[in-house]
């Protein structure tokens, strides 16, 4: 692999059971290069936010290994990897827990111990990627739900990850917040990891999907293909709108 | 309960614009414990003293713009200690001087708090005692109270809801029954979110540290001088002088 640059992530046969003994994960084996947007389908409980609490070692799994940028996930290299991994939750309540949006967005650069100027050009520059600009002063109570998920999304920008991993972003979402949202996330250059069952947002936002059922990879491949799929979909619970017709751009 | 989210009170008022308002939080934090202070080192009997520091507060007040009836409001939660400072003239001796004094102290001091707390956004007051060298584990204790207190009420009213819009009536002694288990699903809440938060923060490079409250600059200016040095002579006056 001498010269490539090795890939974003690198899952190999992971295998992750919870303390209750839940088999979560029964081997996933995945690959996402660099600057790729991969969603990551399936029903509830198929193990999805499992994954993603993997890609920054919250949780480690059981058997196999996980590699972020080449470097392996775990104890000894955890502060490389939760600077390189942003994790945007699925509720924004449970990532703005400091008094101000600013404040909030700079505790994650604090961590990285860096500068107080450095700091603040970070925090303005996550502030306004996410069209929050001006902002910052506000309590995190005073913004509207999708504000919060920008807001939330900024505090880890503002770590300024190489990849970024969403749990279900357009949950609760009405549908101006949905489209702005994903208008952010279709912007950005970070590799994208994103959970969901919105189907049309991963068409719009991912070119390339995973579905994973039961713990397992059920298929791999261009979002266009799988969400065309129909038999796949039924198969693993998955179902486009009523009326959604697929486009290919 | 319940109405622990709509604070909106007290943080509209804060996010006003007065000369009281402008001031550095830490200056107001120093003038008005120390006023405290002094109120709470008066013995019952300087009632000169008492009366000239109710009239400073009195003076903030209209300063601040702040409107009495929303003051008023905001003092009642002194009402238990006044009716425990009602009772000390029917148990002790000299208990008319000594009730009126601490009933006196009390008023005083929920009047400062309330002048602080309602001309500070209270972000700015969490960084002023930052500043003061506050020890940090009660400051972000307290900044997380704050913070959390607002989506729990959310949460609590939610609940509320959900319990009326299936038929629930506010009969007293249901509510009584049915809240113990609305306390206990908050709690067990709360805890799950917790464990999430904390997630939230390892997810952020989290090492067991909290960086400081920045992102804001505060500076001490020539009219938090001015504040803290007339406040500093009238409370030293009234101490010295007037008992």
């Amino acid at each position: 692999m001498t010269g490539a640059s090795p890939p974003a992530i690198e899952l190999t046969d992971v295998h992750y059971s919870y303390p209750d003994g839940h088999n979560a994960l029964r081997g996933v084996s995945l690959w996402v290069e660099a600057g790729e947007r991969v969603a990551v389908l399936g029903p509830n409980g198929a193990g999805k936010s499992t994954l993603c609490l993997q890609l920054n070692g919250i949780l480690e799994p059981t058997r196999g290994s996980v590699s972020v940028c080449g470097i392996a996930v775990g104890k000894k290299h955890l502060k490389e990897i939760r600077k390189r991994v942003g994790v945007v939750f699925q509720d924004p309540d449970d990532m703005l827990f400091m008094p101000t949006v600013a404040q909030d967005i700079a505790f994650g650069p604090s961590n990285l111990g860096l500068s107080e100027k450095d700091i603040h050009a970070r925090v303005e520059g996550a502030l306004s990627a996410v069209g929050l600009a001006g902002m910052g002063a506000r309590s995190p109570h005073h913004l509207s739900y999708g504000q919060k998920k920008k807001a939330a999304t900024a505090a880890v920008l503002s770590m300024e990850p190489e990849i970024l991993v969403l749990d279900e972003p357009s949950a609760s979402l009405d549908p101006r917040a949905r489209r702005e949202f994903g208008g952010i996330l279709a912007g950005l250059s970070q590799t994208i990891v994103m959970v969901t069952h919105d189907l049309p947002y991963a068409h719009e936002i991912c070119e390339r999907s995973v579905v994973i059922d039961g713990g397992r990879i059920a298929a791999d491949g261009p979002t266009s293909d799988i969400l065309g799929d129909a038999g796949l979909l039924a198969a693993h619970d998955l179902e486009l709108p009523h009326g959604y017709v697929m486009d290919h751009h | 309960m319940g109405s622990g989210h709509h604070g909106g009170g007290v943080e509209a008022v804060a996010a006003g614009d007065s000369p009281m308002h402008r001031l550095d939080p830490r200056a107001k934090i120093v003038g008005l414990i120390g006023l405290v202070i002094v109120a709470v080192s008066l013995p019952p009997g300087a009632w000169t003293a008492f009366a000239s520091i109710l009239a400073i507060l009195v003076g903030l007040v209209i300063i601040a713009r702040l409107r009495p009836p929303y003051v008023l409001r905001r003092m009642t939660i002194e009402i238990p200690f006044l009716i425990a400072a009602a009772m000390l003239p029917f148990t002790v001796e000299d208990g008319l001087a000594l009730g009126a004094a601490v009933g006196l102290k009390v008023t005083i001091g929920v009047l400062a708090m309330v002048i602080l707390s309602s001309t500070t956004p209270f972000p700015r007051l969490l960084r002023g005692f930052e500043l003061l060298k506050a020890p940090r584990l009660i400051t972000v204790i307290v900044a997380f109270m704050w913070r959390y207190l607002h989506v729990l009420g959310e949460e609590v009213s939610r609940m509320k809801r959900a319990r009326e819009a299936r038929g629930y009536s506010a009969n007293w002694l249901w509510q009584a029954t049915s809240t113990g288990p609305l306390i206990a699903t908050l709690f067990i809440r709360s805890l799950e979110r917790g464990e999430r938060v904390y997630l939230a923060m390892a997810s952020r490079g989290y090492e067991g540290s909290m960086p400081t409250m920045a992102a804001e600059r505060m500076a001490i200016r020539t009219r938090d001088l001015a504040f803290l040095s007339t406040f500093a002579i009238a409370l030293a006056s009234i101490r010295i002088l007037l008992p």
